[in-house]
């Protein structure tokens, strides 16, 4: 008996020590995370333009001419052709950089031979083949892709990612302290919601009942998102011991290439890459396929090939990938990958892709993967109330100001992150064009802002009003977001969805609605006056479904101060 | 609501051993379970599987680490682990 308690106090203790200490970076995955979602969504509403029909017909044949125009040396190179779903879209062509020959010495190589062995990055206009750039661009100017780049902290110089994944690590902790902790009482604490009672014990029954509700959800991100943040661990252990240090082993497990036997006698018939490519997508219907790319090995070659990837709409397919290989000097087909049959390595990497980018299910499952990340913020949240409501006891007095001040800065990080990202909404489309650097000034504004909330909100201390004023500011800026946008980009509300601007009514759809649920929030929150009965409001009982993470962050303070007095 | 004290750790060395045993020594166990499982199995599908695994396997160690409640013994379960498979890779490299 002794046994089992010692056991539920040192699981909840690990359970509140790992929550708290990954709580903000936590709150902000899911939060940016869940915004992230709807990437190219935003980027195109940022935009106001409107999404083209993917086209499959891209001229190979032209393209490797015009990347010979160029002066590099094509013989042994590897190519990736595909068009890139950007805006406007593009075709990219890449190649590694070849080894030049050994046999020369340093200062017989002219600068104009390395530029030829250069590894190759062109940008290619699907319309005009003119190559609009040779480097990649790596500075972000979308907003979509800032708020993905945001939700694995990637703005911290060079740790972002694996900090995230070390988040995401104690997460799938915290998780599984979590049910060993509520356990015994998993089924009757579900079906309970003590709204009248202390507002502690609202707390802890959202927090377990939602938190249950996610379970199946959460996990899957603590699991995928420690991969996407981790997988680094694995990279070196693996290829010393397991693969003999050499890295095109370990590449061919993701990759695999078909070796054709050399000795084999074929005729060079000069067959087109172009009628290869159509050869391999002729079969599907043209409406189904997502996306087509070429890979080709050994450019120039004898044993060249070409290795077409179809992937098809995944609506219809959760793993709808294709590869047919051909061998480029002849055409002849080499190896044929059907749409159902995947290879081990492809499944386990392709579902945890597709599961942590909700890429399966279109835009239902999204929505309620969106939904499902504002539950897991209010499981956040939560939780760290119920670790300040439990200190707001008299055996804590002597801490008292130090969990006020933790608490203050815990919700003002968390809950100004919302208002932060309406105010770059708004950003994007009021700042003016013509200024340089003009995106790096605008997300240091944002980060600016929401230091700024943070250090408000340590200063009005009251969790009432850090979440009052972070609501109202969200539904002023968030409204203003349809508004500034038909301003800036004449899509008004009314007009975009017939003129065939879906994404800009969709994340203008979304601004309104959210800005008008989190101003009745607002509205509704009151802070306690007398005791904690005085929760049973109705309206808060409605809004608990609605909107999980903003409602009544305000109360346990001010309750346990009227009870003070 | 906060745990009772008296059932945690309360020196600081313990603590610090727990934590440290939690992150590295589950982190050694783990790899040099999964990295014996690819040498004496098929590799590619096995790293396939620690892919996933690792991160699934690497927490579970680190619960066991809090449910045992002497730190030195859950440093001795984790580096014999490690110790085994250790010994298990090298006689697969052979």
């Amino acid at each position: 008996m002794d046994n089992q308690k010692r056991n539920y106090n040192v699981f909840f203790n690990t359970h509140t020590v790992s929550g708290i200490v990954i709580s903000i970076g936590l709150f902000v995955c899911f939060l940016a995370g869940g915004f992230a979602l709807f990437l190219d969504e935003i980027n195109y509403w940022q935009e106001g333009a409107k999404r083209e029909v993917y086209t499959t017909d891209i001229d190979y044949d032209r393209v490797l001419s015009l990347v010979e125009e160029e002066n590099y040396e094509m013989k042994g190179r590897s190519f990736f052709i595909g068009l890139r779903e950007d805006i406007p879209d593009y075709i990219q062509v890449s190649s590694q950089a070849l080894t030049m020959d050994s046999t020369k010495s340093k200062e017989s190589v002219s600068s104009e031979d390395s530029l030829a062995h250069a590894s190759i990055f062109l940008k290619i206009n699907p319309d005009t083949y003119h190559i609009e750039a040779r480097e990649f661009d790596r500075e972000n100017k979308k907003l979509g892709t800032f708020l993905y780049h945001l939700h694995y902290f990637e703005q911290i110089p060079a740790v972002g990612i694996y900090l995230a994944g070390l988040v995401a690590l104690f997460f799938s902790f915290a998780l599984f302290t979590g049910i060993i902790v509520h356990w015994k009482k998993i089924v009757s604490n579900f079906f309970t919601f003590r709204l009248k009672s202390s507002i502690k014990n609202l707390w802890t029954d959202g927090h377990t009942a939602l938190g249950v509700i996610g379970i199946p959800f959460q996990l899957m991100y603590a699991i995928t998102g420690s991969f996407f943040g981790l997988i680094i661990i694995l990279y070196l252990p693996f290829l010393v011991i397991v693969f003999d240090n050499d890295v095109n082993k370990l590449m061919e497990a993701f990759n695999p290439v078909y070796e054709s036997d050399p000795n084999e006698l074929y005729v060079d018939t000069g067959v087109t890459t172009n009628s290869l490519v159509s050869k391999a997508i002729g079969d599907f219907d043209p409406e189904g396929i997502e996306r087509v790319s070429a890979q080709i090995t050994d450019y120039g070659e004898p044993n060249a090939q070409l290795k077409v990837t179809t992937q098809l709409n995944d609506l219809k397919y959760f793993f709808g990938t294709t590869h047919t290989t051909y061998r480029m000097a002849d055409g002849k087909l080499l190896n044929y990958k059907p749409v159902e049959e995947n290879s081990y390595t492809e499944v386990a990497t392709q579902t945890m892709a597709k599961l942590h980018f909700a890429q399966f299910g279109g835009y239902l499952i999204k929505a309620v993967y969106f939904l499902l990340a504002l539950i897991t913020c209010f499981v956040i949240v939560s939780g760290v109330m119920i670790w300040l409501t439990a200190r707001e006891k008299k055996t804590y007095t002597h801490k008292a100001k130090f969990n006020r001040n933790v608490g203050a800065i815990y919700l003002g990080s968390c809950l100004g992150l919302y208002p932060a990202i309406a105010l770059f909404f708004c950003l994007v489309k009021v700042f003016p064009m013509e200024i340089d650097h003009r995106f790096s000034i605008m997300s240091n504004i944002f980060f600016l802002f929401w230091l700024a909330f943070t250090i408000y909100a340590y200063f009005l201390k009251s969790p009432f009003k850090i979440n009052k004023y972070a609501l109202i500011s969200a539904s002023v800026l968030g409204f203003l977001v349809p508004v500034l946008n038909g301003l800036q980009s004449g899509l008004w509300l009314w007009k975009s969805w017939g003129m065939g601007y879906i994404d800009s009514f969709f994340i203008d759809v979304s601004w309104l609605a959210m800005s008008i649920i989190t101003f009745w929030a607002a509205m509704v929150s009151k802070p306690v006056t007398k005791k904690p009965s005085m929760l049973k409001d109705k309206a808060i009982d409605q809004s608990f479904k609605e909107e999980p993470i903003k409602i009544r962050v305000n109360e346990p303070v001010l309750a346990a101060n009227s009870l003070r007095k | 609501m906060p745990a009772n004290k008296k059932y945690l750790l309360n020196t600081r060395l313990g603590r610090t051993s727990k934590i440290l045993a939690a992150i590295f020594g589950s982190l050694f166990a783990t790899m040099s379970f999964h990295i014996a499982a690819a040498i004496w199995t098929d590799p590619i599908n096995a790293l396939s599987t620690s892919l996933f695994s690792i991160f699934i396997i690497w927490p579970l160690l680190m619960l066991m680490v809090y449910w045992i409640s002497k730190p030195w013994k859950s440093w001795t379960i984790l580096l014999s682990i490690t110790l085994i498979f250790g010994i298990l890779t090298y006689l697969g490299k052979m």
